[in-house]
């Protein structure tokens, strides 16, 4: 891992397109702004693990019960019936 | 067109049911094509991967359980899916059936967000205080068993 040390209100840029600046420093608690294009996803680690996680344990618990299912009678568009 | 899904083997499905997901799905993001079905429980919907028959979520409209999920997110996810209309927007969670069905489970903090004109998805991060696993089950039980007390 690379580790930079960084002062409030300085910047770090990472290629071209993102800057991460420390806004201010409280005890334990840091505030970092980032600046970085749209098409990229930002998010805290612990809640983009919780999501990812749960999005796992979703697909497995359907592998596991999903095989002797029958199909519903006729594959409507739901997007349709929600109108 | 004819895919490939885990619960019913090759159905045929409607073009307009295939959703691009740009950005993919939090941990699978090189999945981008998924096709929104109808499933063989009432009111849920299977989102299935075209690119891998395996990767599939139940999906359900959470206002059907939690009517008072006001749901907030960063503005960024909406663009992102070129929803510039409320009303043109589907919002599902994800289900989570366990083998002991009465730890069924939504999520509400990761909601797939869908722009149905445009076919674009994206799951998105509730803003507020939401949890991954919300036992509906549980919570109707609870529910019930504190109205009779009062």
């Amino acid at each position: 891992m690379l580790v930079l040390s960084r002062r409030k209100n300085q910047t770090i840029r990472i290629g071209k397109d993102i800057r991460i600046t420390i806004l201010d420093v409280r005890g334990e608690q840091v505030s970092v702004g980032i600046d970085a294009p749209k098409t990229i996803d930002i998010y805290r680690e612990e809640v983009f693990e919780e999501v990812f996680s749960q999005n796992v344990a979703a697909i497995r618990e359907n592998i596991r019960s999903g095989k002797e299912k029958k199909p519903p009678d006729g594959v409507n568009f739901p997007i349709d019936s929600e109108e | 067109m004819t895919i490939k899904t885990k619960q019913y083997g090759t159905i045929e499905v409607a073009q307009e049911q295939c959703i691009e997901f740009p950005q993919g799905i939090i941990g699978f993001e090189h999945f981008r094509g998924f096709s929104l079905i109808d499933s063989d429980v009432p009111h849920f919907y299977i989102l299935q991967s075209l690119d891998d028959v395996s990767v599939s979520f139940y999906v359900l409209n959470p206002y059907l359980i939690y009517p008072s999920y006001n749901l907030e997110v960063h503005d960024e996810d909406i663009e992102s899916i070129k929803c510039t209309d409320i009303s043109k927007l589907l919002v599902f969670s994800i289900i989570t059936i366990p083998e002991e069905k009465e730890n069924i489970s939504c999520n509400l903090l990761g909601p797939i967000l869908i722009n149905k004109v445009e076919k674009l998805g994206r799951q998105s991060i509730a803003l507020g205080n939401w949890s991954t696993k919300h036992y509906f089950l549980k919570d109707r039980v609870e529910t019930k068993v504190s109205n009779a007390r009062t």
